[in-house]
């Protein structure tokens, strides 16, 4: 076949392409009847009620010198890690506020970090295309400096999110800005699978989050500047299992809901929205009321959800961190405007392993530590 | 522009100014079709782009076909809604796992199985919550003693 009719062949087959997507797009569409806010409310369920004092800013992490970007709590202890501007990693004793590491990393350019399952290890990436780890037992050198211990290489572009592979630390998934995910065997530093690039049904455009389900280990989720999130099979890595439509702007944050089937995303376009990970169907858009204050829509930049799932906890660029009714989708509580909130934009935030406390990390250069501290009625 | 790609761009804005980059592509956004005109684009290429188009074909016909039978999204929020009211009834009654299982209906028991790590779960945030309560959730408000300052908060009830 000449080059022409390939060209011809390539074009047919794009058009067909589109032409599928665009009535995927409406079919899908006809099938949304209704959301969860309309159907809970139908059933008359009130959201949430917080009192203004329930939920406390209980700690103030100082230390980091720059913006915060990242952090991660370890699952089971009152440990977390954080990735700044000034780039280093510090590593916190959440419970007494006190550093236990400070790393200062080879290359400061610093986007992602995430703390191994058993605590012992934590990881990084940005600009330098490379995914960091270091073993915290390990002896530091004559400036207090941590080596690090194995240097995961591959990535075409900056690394976005890393993230561990629950209960194995020798396993880890990151993002990149090259359009692809990695699943890494952090012993041998080798690749062993890439998920999206020149296979089809990958992001065509930069990815910038992960989230790996906690019910289902082998599945995860990304997040695109292509304005979709993917659902990936670690155990099939030529595909995606599926493509989730309907943001209209960078997917800056994914996150598993805890029940593992459903699944919640921040954008640009300043919403959340959850989706059934089986069926694909948006379940529920939360949108902020819009703001005269805002010169622009403040964008979100990450999500998380309480241990039960009813509340998700979504921070956004202008220091807005809101708590929704997941149900009702309502702001129940607006943490950025509490005593001693942030007084900058929230880059991350996480929940504590056992669901107790929120960390939100900040570019005022602050993490914090919020709890509920008012009257719990336990039924 | 994403924050994080946002990041990414500032970046490297500092890095030119400051020192030797660390080599990285320059990010970019969906084009929907790869390289614009004027690229030349090899046969074997072409040739791999039209079989890659061919996959991502079959699909999207796959996936039209099993939209045709798919429930209409109130389905899915029926069934979730559901998981965080019913049974986290049931968990409360201590119904035992094995009787759900030999009794009820299969979407039934997902749907129960699945509520066992949501609602039925004590979640410390919320004002009401089911138990049992975990008296470890208020460390945070407790007096911590660390090798080199004590520390401690009150919880908002403790001045009412």
């Amino acid at each position: 076949m000449s080059v022409a009719e390939l060209k011809e062949k390539h074009a047919a087959a794009t058009a067909t392409v589109n032409s599928l997507r665009e009535r995927l797009k409406q079919r899908r569409q006809l099938l949304l009847d209704t959301d969860v806010a309309t159907y809970t409310k139908n059933q008359g369920r009130s959201p949430v009620n917080f009192s203004a004092t329930d939920l406390v800013c209980c700690r103030t992490l100082q230390g980091h010198t720059g913006k915060v970007y990242a952090l991660d709590w370890t699952p089971e202890k009152n440990w977390i890690v954080s990735a700044s501007q000034d780039g280093r990693l510090i590593v916190w004793n959440a419970l007494t506020s006190q550093k236990t590491h400070a790393i200062k990393l080879l290359c400061p350019w610093v986007m992602t970090c995430a703390f191994a399952p058993n605590g012992q290890s934590v990881a990084c990436g940005g600009l330098d295309s490379a995914c960091s780890v270091f073993n915290l037992s390990s002896q530091s050198d004559r400036d207090g400096n941590i080596p690090v211990s194995r240097i995961l290489t591959g990535h075409k572009g900056y690394i976005s999110c890393c993230q561990y592979v629950p209960d194995q630390e020798t396993r880890l998934i990151t993002s990149s800005g090259d359009q692809t995910c990695v699943l890494w065997d952090v012993t041998t530093g080798q690749r062993i699978s890439i998920f999206g690039g020149e296979f089809p049904s990958g992001h065509t455009a930069d990815v910038l989050s992960l989230s790996i389900s906690s019910t289902n280990p082998n599945m995860f989720v990304s997040g695109s500047c292509d304005s979709t999130v993917r659902l990936w099979d670690l155990r099939i890595a030529s595909r995606a299992v599926r493509t989730y439509h309907g943001h209209d702007g960078d997917v800056n944050a994914v996150r598993f809901f805890p029940d593992g089937l459903r699944f919640s995303s921040g954008s640009d376009d300043g919403t959340c929205r959850l989706f059934d990970m089986r069926t694909g169907h948006q379940l529920q858009v939360y949108a902020r009321q819009p703001d005269r204050n805002d010169d622009e829509i403040p964008t979100v930049t990450s999500v998380a959800f309480s241990i039960s799932g009813r509340l998700m906890f979504s921070g956004y660029s202008n220091g807005d961190c809101y708590v929704w009714d997941t149900l009702v989708a309502e702001v129940v509580q607006n943490l950025g405007t509490l005593q001693n909130s942030h007084e900058g934009r929230i880059s991350c935030l996480g929940l504590s392993g056992d669901g107790s406390a929120l960390c939100t990390g900040s570019y005022d250069k602050n993490l914090k530590i919020w709890a509920f501290g008012g009257q719990r009625k336990v039924i | 522009m994403g924050t994080r790609s946002e990041r990414a761009a500032d970046g490297e804005a500092a890095v030119a100014e400051d020192q030797a980059p660390p080599s990285e592509p320059a990010s970019r956004r969906a084009a929907g079709g790869g390289g614009g005109p004027g690229v030349f684009i090899g046969k074997h290429r072409l040739a791999a782009a039209i079989a890659c188009l061919d996959q991502e074909i079959l699909s999207l016909q796959k996936e039209l076909t099993e939209l045709e039978t798919m429930e209409p999204s109130s389905a899915s929020c029926k069934e979730w809604v559901f998981q965080f009211t019913h049974c986290s009834i049931l968990s409360s009654l201590h119904v035992c796992v094995s009787v759900v299982n030999a009794q009820l209906c299969n979407s039934f028991k997902n749907n129960c199985r699945v509520v066992a790590s949501t609602e039925g779960k004590p979640d410390p945030l919320l004002p009401i919550t089911t138990g049992p309560e975990n008296s470890s959730w208020d460390r945070w408000f407790q007096r911590v003693r660390s090798s080199r300052n004590k520390w401690w908060a009150h919880k908002a009830s403790d001045f009412s």
